[in-house]
């Protein structure tokens, strides 16, 4: 049963318990992660949308659960907007549409979730020499903010790696990292886009996570961003930006720009991955949105099938 | 002997059946992926005689490397075809679906190892009667490349061995037997004999270089070059294979092909490689285009020679465009690069190039200029404003935006329409929404887009302009001043518009314009010249050098600035009727038609001697072909001031370039006959003693 199907059923109040299609991990894919670490929140996400008369479309991402975290309860008040839940690239999105939309509604997304910490092994993973598998392309091409193929890119990787390869180094993974990590100045307010990040030489955190998913994808490496939220910090500061890269059939989290090797904080939501913006949008005159998160000790876990 | 091995059935799904005409009979092709062996032979299979009195050595239709995540701009080429008769080649797990595909459509779809003789079976009969059967490695792109353009142009199977070469060759043999072909060529590493006495077949073997040599004497006196770089075709970090869908262009210029790059390219430079083939008496060549990132063609580098004149301590390192002599020596060569983020994009670009296809086609007409977008460049705005109303005396439709007019909104509307995009100004990205200006995300009309500010070229702007429509970007490697950049736009249109220069020789002359002017500016004492050198030697072209005008002109409502060489004598007529009074800011320009623009200006006065504002100083340039009587250092004299004219000459093109200061004219702003003697040599200089 998905969200468009509840909420043209009219539910009142539009609270709803989902059953989770969700990516299951098998027992020995368990991340490594103390049950005493584990956290409950209750979070809630407000977005304000207002319309001008277009026919208004917006993308909400829906946190999946996985190995690390559970949705245990979600509820979404679309006031008016039809919804539809779809899945796509690994992503459960929620599309809310509205035809000639006009004036200002608040979109309320709220959920609970139980998370834990994680730590991976991080594998050597070398430089691929060949064309890789078309199952890992979704993965590997550039796109929009992830420029692997830019000669500007490629230029910097090369002149990097050569001397590293030359002296018997093999992991990609290490040489990207490094070259994210000592070849760019990180600044607050430098560069978010790749490109720019490299003409400049400064980057932005967000700017740093790009970077080191472009020359994963430029030596052949599957990687992509992951938008998250840090259930930890302070209303303003809690987007999140990190990457996932897959080592074999499992993806790990890393980020260069919290120095966050193969791990992640129990604090750490992950909503969407991929080269997308958070919340995709058309149609719509303007967004803003807020995050709450408080604790939810006594939240009830739903079971899946 | 082996017998060729029966297609299986299930790999291959016929949405219906054509007769084999001796290539895929189709007016669009569609390869998925960029693998050599489903690409190349595909080229080979596509491939039809010229037409009668073409340059091509071969004709094919569209043939369109495509992969996941290009749909959108491959369904955009699709429509614009809107193809007829498709054959799609790819691996049967394709979907279907992934593209809307009008007409009929051919489907080819085998594993790699087996799509090559797929390819082959669908495309030739024995009544096609090839001469031969091609056989390749494809881990050795050099001979696969040079294997496929000659397959091409014999119109003859092509297989690329993805397992063992032997194995292929065995099967190139069982099907050169069922066509009646007489022998089977393998380009790359074989041993002829031992492959002889095996199959019972003729064999022969050529090497890379061998497939070079054949290829360049079916079009022995060709003035266009090609240079690819294999090197790009394989290896670690993603190299974006570019030279593997060359083909196409190659075949339909009928150039001579040429490897440079490392690995095949013997670490050449296309320089090194001209004047190589050129000596060996090939040639010359007029048209020099570089298939390839500046990755795979390196480019020369120089310290900035403004900075190193002021001793800045550590000037910076630019990039210097192929063929362009840092220097300053005239330019001689149309060049232009095709460059792409990869294959897929530089497939469909080669394909728009190859079959005309232009911006009218795609409801995109006239000239959009946009200058001056951060209010900062009053002076470049200045000459850009005449630039548009040159196109607009010729004919074309003009539409100009400055300053605050050029928003995001403007931007994302405008640029889709128009056939010609003159940006001058901050190299702000107009695509990828970088900064402050947006992107337009769909996919745009065929058209020219000159990006006239810093470094134009090292940024995202021109891979992603190609990736979405554009057959031609203009722009730089360097810092550029306003002035410069817009005297040197505004020189290339001139150079279009009164000339019908392609797009390389257009590049070619308003490069020599630039030099001129950096030479009269020594004759008038500026010492700033290096700034207009820099500017000079600054822009690149990546499109065809041979691409026509981008936009329809007519011949100009006013007429232009012309000249005459009769004898020695060299005429060149000012007409009296200029453009509209150009005004911004504080400055202001009146130019003839065909007239020329740099920063050089005067101040303008009122009653009281105060500066009131800045006139630009009016320059003539004009290019004429000098016979070889005049020798390799032609001389220039004039009753007129030395300062008010200098020139430049080409030994190579025979071309002598002009440019005349205003201060030559009777008064600034008079229609004149300015007249010039052209002698061989300095005259001797009268001794004193008579």
């Amino acid at each position: 049963m998905n969200l468009a199907r509840l909420t043209l059923l009219g539910i009142p109040a539009l609270l709803l318990v989902l059953v989770l299609d969700v990516e299951t991990a098998s027992p020995e894919d368990l991340p490594q992660g103390a049950p005493s670490d584990e956290i409950v929140r209750k979070v809630r996400l407000s977005v304000r949308v207002e319309g001008d008369g277009r026919d208004a479309y917006l993308e909400l991402p829906l946190p999946v659960s996985d190995e690390r975290q559970t949705i245990v309860e979600e509820s979404l008040q679309p006031r008016g907007f039809r919804v539809e839940e779809v899945e796509k690239d690994g992503n459960r999105l929620a599309i809310l549409t509205h035809p000639a939309f006009e004036g200002k509604k608040r979109i309320t997304y709220e959920f609970t979730v139980r998370l834990r910490p994680a730590t991976f092994e991080v594998p050597e993973i070398p430089v691929a020499a060949d064309d890789p598998p078309r199952k890992d392309w979704l993965w590997l091409r550039p796109t929009r903010q992830l420029q692997s193929a830019s000669p500007l890119i490629r230029e910097k990787l090369i002149e990097y790696a050569r001397p590293r390869l030359a002296e018997g180094e093999t992991d990609a993974l290490r040489i990207c990292w490094d070259l994210v990590e000592t070849g760019y100045r990180r600044k607050a307010d430098g560069s978010r886009t790749v490109l720019k990040a490299t003409r400049t030489g400064h980057a932005s955190p967000k700017g740093m996570e790009r970077l080191f998913a472009t020359f994963l994808r430029t030596s052949g490496i599957p990687s992509r961003p992951v938008h998250g939220v840090d259930l930890g910090l302070s209303r303003k500061k809690r987007s999140l930006f990190w990457v996932e890269v897959k080592a074999g059939e499992e993806w790990i989290p890393m980020s260069v720009s919290k120095g966050l090797w193969g791990e992640l904080p129990a604090r750490h939501l992950k909503l969407a991955h991929g080269d997308r913006p958070l919340f995709v949008r058309d149609g719509l005159a303007s967004l803003s949105f807020r995050w709450r998160v408080s604790d939810a000790d006594d939240a009830k876990e739903v079971i899946e099938p | 002997m082996r017998r060729l091995r029966a297609l299986p059935l299930s790999f291959l799904v016929w949405a219906w059946t054509l007769p084999a005409f001796g290539a895929l009979d189709a007016d669009l092709v569609l390869v998925h992926g960029h693998d050599p062996a489903r690409l190349l032979p595909a080229y080979a299979a596509a491939a039809k005689a010229p037409r009668k009195g073409s340059d091509s050595t071969a004709r094919l239709p569209p043939v369109i490397a495509w992969s996941e995540g290009e749909e959108k701009w491959t369904q955009a080429m699709i429509d614009r075809l809107a193809p007829r008769k498709t054959v799609w080649i790819a691996p049967p797990d394709v979907p279907h679906d992934l593209l809307r595909i009008p007409g009929k459509v051919q489907r080819i779809t085998a594993p790699d190892e087996q799509i090559g003789e797929a390819i082959a079976e669908a495309a030739f009969s024995p009544s096609d009667s090839p001469s031969s059967v091609w056989v390749a490695d494809e881990r050795d792109p050099a001979s696969a490349i040079v294997a496929s353009a000659l397959a091409a142009t014999e119109r003859a199977p092509l297989l690329i061995a993805t397992g063992t070469l032997s194995e292929t060759v065995h099967a190139a043999a069982t099907f050169a037997e069922r066509l009646g072909a007489d022998e089977v060529v393998v380009v790359g590493k074989a041993d002829q004999g031992r492959l002889a006495s095996q199959l019972g077949t003729k064999v022969r073997v050529l090497s890379h270089k061998d497939g070079l040599r054949a290829l360049r004497s079916k079009v022995r006196g060709t003035k266009r070059l090609v240079a690819v770089a294999p090197a790009d075709a394989r290896g670690p970090f993603s190299p974006p294979k570019l030279s593997l869908v060359s083909i196409p262009y190659v075949l339909a210029k009928g150039a001579a092909l040429a490897y440079v790059g490392e690995g095949p390219g013997e670490g050449k430079t296309p320089e090194e490689v001209v004047r190589a083939l050129e000596a060996e008496g090939e040639g010359p060549f007029d048209y020099v285009t570089l298939i390839g990132d500046w990755l795979a063609i390196p480019m020369g580098e120089m310290k900035d020679i403004d900075q190193v004149a002021r001793g800045v301590e550590n000037p910076r390192e630019h990039k210097v465009p192929p063929f362009v002599d840092p220097s300053g020596a005239p330019a001689d060569r149309a060049v232009g690069r095709l460059a792409a983020l990869d294959a897929f994009d530089l497939s469909r670009w080669i394909a728009r190039i190859v079959h005309g296809i232009e911006g009218s086609q795609a409801g995109a007409d006239g000239v959009l200029v946009l200058a001056n977008a951060h209010d900062k460049f009053i002076l470049g705005e200045t000459i850009s404003r005449t630039t548009s109303a040159e196109l607009a005396n010729a004919g074309a439709k003009v539409r100009s935006f400055y300053r605050d007019e050029i928003t995001k909104e403007l931007i994302e509307k405008e640029i889709p329409k128009h056939a010609l995009i003159l940006w001058e100004g901050h190299p702000t990205d107009l695509t990828l929404g970088d900064d402050a200006l947006p992107a337009p995300s769909r996919p745009l009309p065929p058209a020219t887009v000159f990006l006239q500010g810093c470094y134009t070229l090292d940024r995202s702007d021109p891979f992603v302009l190609i990736e979405r429509g554009a057959n031609a970007v203009l722009g730089t490697y360097m810092a550029v001043y306003s002035s410069s950049g817009s005297a040197f736009a505004r020189a290339y249109v001139n150079a279009q518009v009164h000339a019908r220069a392609t797009a390389g020789e257009a590049l070619t002359s308003a490069r020599n314009y630039l030099l001129a002017v950096v030479e009269l500016k020594k004759r008038r004492g500026f010492t700033d010249w290096r700034k207009t050198l820099r500017a000079a030697l600054s822009f690149d072209l990546w499109g065809d050098p041979e691409a026509p005008p981008p936009v329809p002109v007519r011949a100009p409502k006013k007429p232009p600035v012309t000249a005459k060489l009769q004898g020695n004598r060299l005429a060149v007529r000012i007409p009296r009727s200029a453009l509209p009074l150009s005004e911004a800011g504080a400055y202001q320009a009146s130019v003839r038609p065909g007239g020329a623009l740099a920063g050089l200006y005067n101040f303008i006065e009122d009653e009281a001697g105060e500066v009131v504002g800045r006139r630009l100083s009016e320059l003539f340039f004009v290019e004429v072909d000098l016979p070889e009587s005049f020798g390799d250092a032609p001389v220039i004299q004039a009753p007129y001031p030395d300062e008010t004219y200098a020139w430049i000459f080409s030994p190579r093109t025979r071309k002598l370039s002009l440019l005349i200061h205003e201060e030559a004219l009777p008064r600034p702003g008079a229609g004149a006959n300015l007249q010039f003697t052209v002698s061989a040599s300095p005259p001797p200089v009268p001794s004193s003693d008579g």
